[in-house]
């Protein structure tokens, strides 16, 4: 059978009024855990299971799908309305989605998000139906040295996320640095700076940080003004409600690359969607004509990470289903899915079940319909929200911040370290660091020691592996060049400013 | 006869929850609210799955008049939900899962609450272990690793989580019984793990039989010897460590505890019910699905297994040198 | 705003030799590659560079006639605290209030004291927060949320 049977036999399994039914379900209820922040996908799609015991497999496997990538989609709302990123795939999506809101520009903001993720997601799900299984080849080369330099490169982006004084902006990237050094160490077993809080045995949460440093220091220096304007009235017309032709040309640009990188970075079991939107937002700022306007409040900083997210959380499904391997937290919990209702991923499967992962994967084209059509009609609800007034706002934002945190793990540790950060954020706002390198090098952060410690010990501490091995090299040196650019470039350029004659 | 009254008698608890508590009546009626029961682990994990499968069986077949709640408290390998539930001293409402880091973990962190600050209610299952290669690798059994790793020690890398896992034991474990040395490299998951084999990345890895077997079929790896006293049924053809001349056997257990010093009564009210919840189809799917080997135990042998479990334990950990 | 990164990169430069001690007395990698202090030492070593340069950029800097202070004072900063100080307080009693008492006070001291809106809305919007965040959370979620004696 060719690929055009298989898709055709997917598509009569997915089209049954049940198989529609749950789908629909599935995205719905994957909106909302996306809308909410804290709860993600990964606790969404466990609650399930047991609710699906009762169903055929496809059907739960298409509802549990169905949240995943929901979730995703949902996932920007909070992040550009109240500046709480939901998940931590949407960190990036604050930067500018946010920013957009404070404009009136919600709506395009939030339309731009969900057709950028509809369109990225799709582009995954084709990818997922033509070439899976030599794109498994394609994860499976990337190991521990091929990983460090993907890292490696990643953290080299943190200059690029700098505000006005790059300096700073590598500072807060350190911070985030020595921040994910807490916890026990993996390798060795130690515990580091946990000072006897076994809450801190694996390290700071991520989303409490985010939160604290996005959301609450924001709200704490919005209240430093209390008669300032924080949000320009949103225009409920239609015209302005939605993305604008001048919007649409400079997003399309973004969203094809995000969609591509986002894809073949999902792909990577040990890589995953937050490291997708980072990568793409950070690409695309070095790509742009007017990388300055970054952080502003422009449409491509928010198009960008949501379609990397997306087509990442599809990328995932390719070493979930042809090697039974997942790729995020989310997939795991699809594994165990699988396993309970009597299904093994993993190279047989698309043999010995057909029917089932023609199945899930036509369900997926359906299911990114459903919530573009879905979530258009939110835009206006949630962007009609702006118009409560900042002061009533401004609790319901500190409350939703700190239950969500709650929720992440189920415990009030979590809300501490949100209530720390928050008054480390301030501080960083007042003193012009930004936070959005410290966030990023928090998650990357564990993922570069690993790795680097695993290539050391596969390699008896000889350096040059990072060197001999085709991939890894090609990314170490692309990473060495982007990180001292940059650097040369702010040296030569701060000697030659007038700071020496103010000298006294 | 005796489940409607006690259903009458639970039906008045509900109506009248203030009067029940007043009255004293306590363990007659167990349970007359829900249980907690707490996953050390995240969401989605094997644990995780475990318990919700069990929760799910308890609400279908109505095994208890209350259901069971999932509530996970993840973190510091199980130290979090450990301190959590040891916290909650003679409350029969709470139960916890108990695996492998239940003993280990308070080994390794010296934590204030270890395995005997718990009731244990019952084992329900094993996980067995299988050493697997990528499928052309060129070992073909245990016999050549050994020979290779004599030749050159420290060389062959061995894939697993962290240290003090049960990867990390079984690893140890081949060393000690074929006195080699090998090369540890510590990933974040067992998937990891895997894809890292598969691609090449390391020499041997760890997996459980149901992973080893479908990706042995797939001819992706090739599997070389199970850490059991017998064959298993699942996997005839794949023979023991033991047959193999290393005498290495490792299990990972599933167990349920409840906090220390719960009524007895109490105690014997879950039991039963656990019992009753081996007999499921639910729980035979789960059991078969996963491939885990049944080892039913009711809380006082699980508790004397857990005894002998925990002084091997220290002994493993301490030769491995995570012990200070 | 040169007093201030001053201050910074003094702090972060304590901050950095204290961290490069603690990493260096970890114990050294059992097998091959680097052990748990590699890391943190040389993030200790990069920062204590980072804020030298921080110190070193803020003295040469030509000071500005009129330095716009980095922090507010007065009405604002208070405005900052009664927060902060509400939040925390927050925090520390959740267990004891319980979500749905802990949660509805909150935000009536938020909306009532710290943005002094009126009573009749600070109640309304206060009893409608905290029940449709349990409701959302605990009841469809089902997240175990924080409860007080007496079960809510």
């Amino acid at each position: 059978m060719d690929v055009f049977q298989h898709i055709l036999l997917g598509f009569q399994v997915a089209l049954s009024v049940q198989n529609l039914f749950f789908c629909f379900v599935g995205v719905t209820i994957g909106t909302l855990i996306g809308v909410l922040p804290g709860i993600g996908p990964v606790t969404g799609v466990a609650i399930l299971i047991p609710i699906t015991f009762g169903m055929h497999a496809t059907t739960a496997i298409i509802t549990m799908a169905g949240v995943y990538y929901g979730a995703m989609y949902g996932g920007s709302t909070t992040s550009i309305l109240i500046n709480v990123p939901g998940e931590s795939a949407s960190v990036m999506t604050t930067l500018d989605g946010y920013q957009m809101a404070r404009q009136g520009r919600a709506g395009p903001a939030l339309g731009m998000a969900a057709c950028s993720s509809f369109i990225a997601g799709t582009f995954a799900v084709i990818m997922l139906t033509l070439i899976a299984s030599p794109l498994a080849d394609y994860a499976l080369s990337f190991g521990p040295p091929e990983y460090f330099a993907l890292t490696f490169m990643g953290l080299t982006l943190v200059t690029s996320l700098s505000g006005e004084s790059m300096l700073k902006g590598i500072v807060s990237g350190v911070f985030g640095l020595i921040l994910a050094c807490v916890g026990i160490d993996a390798v060795s077993g130690e515990e580091r700076f946990t000072f006897g809080n076994i809450y801190l045995l694996d390290g700071f949460g991520f989303i409490g940080v985010a939160v604290g440093l996005f959301a609450v220091a924001e709200v704490l220096v919005n209240l430093e003004e209390p008669l300032k304007q924080v949000f320009v009235k949103t225009e409920l017309k239609l015209r302005t409600l939605f993305p604008n032709r001048q919007d649409w040309r400079d997003c399309l640009g973004p969203i094809g690359r995000s969609a591509i990188l986002g894809f073949f970075v999902g792909v990577l079991p040990g890589a995953g969607a937050t490291i997708a939107s980072f990568l793409s937002y950070a690409t695309e700022k070095k790509l742009s004509k007017h990388p300055e306007k970054f952080g502003t409040g422009i449409i491509e900083g928010v198009a960008a990470p949501e379609g990397a997210n997306n087509a990442a959380a599809g990328g995932a499904m390719v070493p979930l289903l042809t090697l039974g391997i997942p790729g995020s937290g989310t997939t795991a919990v699809l594994l165990g899915a699988l396993l309970i209702h009597g299904l093994r991923p993993g190279p047989l499967l698309f043999q010995s079940s057909p029917d089932f992962v023609w199945g899930v994967i036509a369900s997926m084209y359906i299911g990114n319909v459903m919530l573009l059509i879905l979530n258009l009609p939110l835009v206006g609800l949630f962007a009609s929200m702006l118009r409560v007034p900042y002061r009533i706002l401004m609790p319901l934002i500190i409350t939703i911040s700190a239950v969500g945190v709650f929720a992440t793990e189920n415990n009030i540790f979590d809300m501490w370290v949100m209530f720390g950060f928050g008054i480390v954020g301030y501080l960083m706002r007042k003193l012009d660091f930004p936070p959005a390198p410290a966030v990023l090098a928090l998650v990357l952060g564990p993922l570069l020691e690993r790795s680097l410690r695993q290539s050391l010990t596969i390699s008896h501490g000889d350096l040059s592996i990072f060197f001999t091995r085709p991939i890894a090299a090609v990314l170490t040196i692309g990473a060495l060049v982007s990180l001292f650019s940059p650097v040369f470039r702010a040296v030569w350029e701060s000697t030659r400013t007038p700071g020496k004659e103010a000298r006294p | 006869m005796r489940t409607s009254v006690r259903r009458v008698a639970v039906t008045l608890a509900a109506v009248l929850p203030g009067l029940a508590v007043v009255a004293g009546i306590q363990a007659a009626t167990f349970p007359e609210k829900p249980i907690t029961l707490v996953v050390h682990a995240s969401a989605g994990g094997g644990s995780d799955i475990f318990a919700r499968t069990l929760a799910a069986a308890f609400e279908k077949e109505k095994i208890l008049p209350q259901p069971i709640v999932v509530e996970n408290k993840p973190g510091g390998s199980g130290a979090i939900a450990f301190a959590y539930v040891g916290g909650k001293k003679n409350d029969p409402y709470f139960l916890l899962t108990a695996v492998t880091s239940f003993l280990t973990t308070p080994i390794l962190r010296k934590s204030q609450v270890e395995y005997k600050d718990f009731t244990p209610i019952a084992n329900f299952a094993f996980d067995e272990y299988m050493v697997i290669v990528k499928a052309d690798s060129k070992y073909k059994s245990m016999k050549d690793i050994v020979s290779d790793a004599k030749a050159s020690p420290k060389k062959l890398t061995v894939g697993g989580t962290q240290l003090g896992s049960s990867d990390s034991i079984c690893a140890y474990l081949i060393e000690k019984a074929a006195e080699i040395q090998l090369n540890y490299v510590v990933f974040n998951s067992g998937g990891e793990v895997n894809a890292a084999l598969m691609g090449g990345h390391i020499d041997i890895a760890v997996a459980n039989p149901g992973e080893a077997l479908e990706l042995s079929k797939a001819n992706k790896v090739r599997t070389l010897g199970v850490f059991s006293e017998k064959r298993l049924v699942g996997a005839p053809d794949v023979p023991t460590l033991k047959e193999q001349g290393l005498d290495a056997i490792y299990v990972q257990n599933r167990g349920l505890v409840a906090p220390g010093g719960i009524p007895g009564d109490a105690r014997k009210v879950l039991e039963q019910a656990m019992l009753k919840y081996t007999k499921t189809d639910i729980y035979k799917k789960y059991i078969k699905e996963n491939m885990l080997s049944e080892a039913w135990m009711d809380g006082p042998t699980f508790g004397k297994w857990l005894d002998a479990e925990n002084a091997r334990y220290h002994e493993v950990l301490k030769a491995m040198g995570l012990l200070k | 705003m040169r007093r201030a990164d001053r201050t910074t990169g003094i702090i972060l430069l304590i901050f950095s030799l204290i961290l490069m001690d603690a990493s260096r007395r970890m114990p050294p990698s059992a097998t091959f590659g680097p052990g748990a202090g590699f890391l943190p030492f040389w993030l200790g070593a990069l920062m204590a560079i980072l804020s030298v340069l921080l110190i070193v950029q803020a003295f040469r800097r030509p000071a500005t006639p009129v330095e716009k202070p980095a922090f507010p004072s007065g009405k604002a900063l208070v405005a900052v605290g009664e927060a902060v100080a509400g939040l925390a307080l927050y925090i520390l009693l959740l267990e004891t209030l319980g979500f749905l008492v802990g949660t509805g006070l909150l935000t009536a001291y938020l909306l009532g004291v710290v943005e002094r809106e009126e009573w009749r809305t600070t109640i309304l919007v206060a009893v409608l927060n905290s029940v449709g965040l349990y409701f959302v959370f605990g009841h469809l979620l089902g997240v175990s949320l924080p409860r007080n004696m007496f079960g809510f």
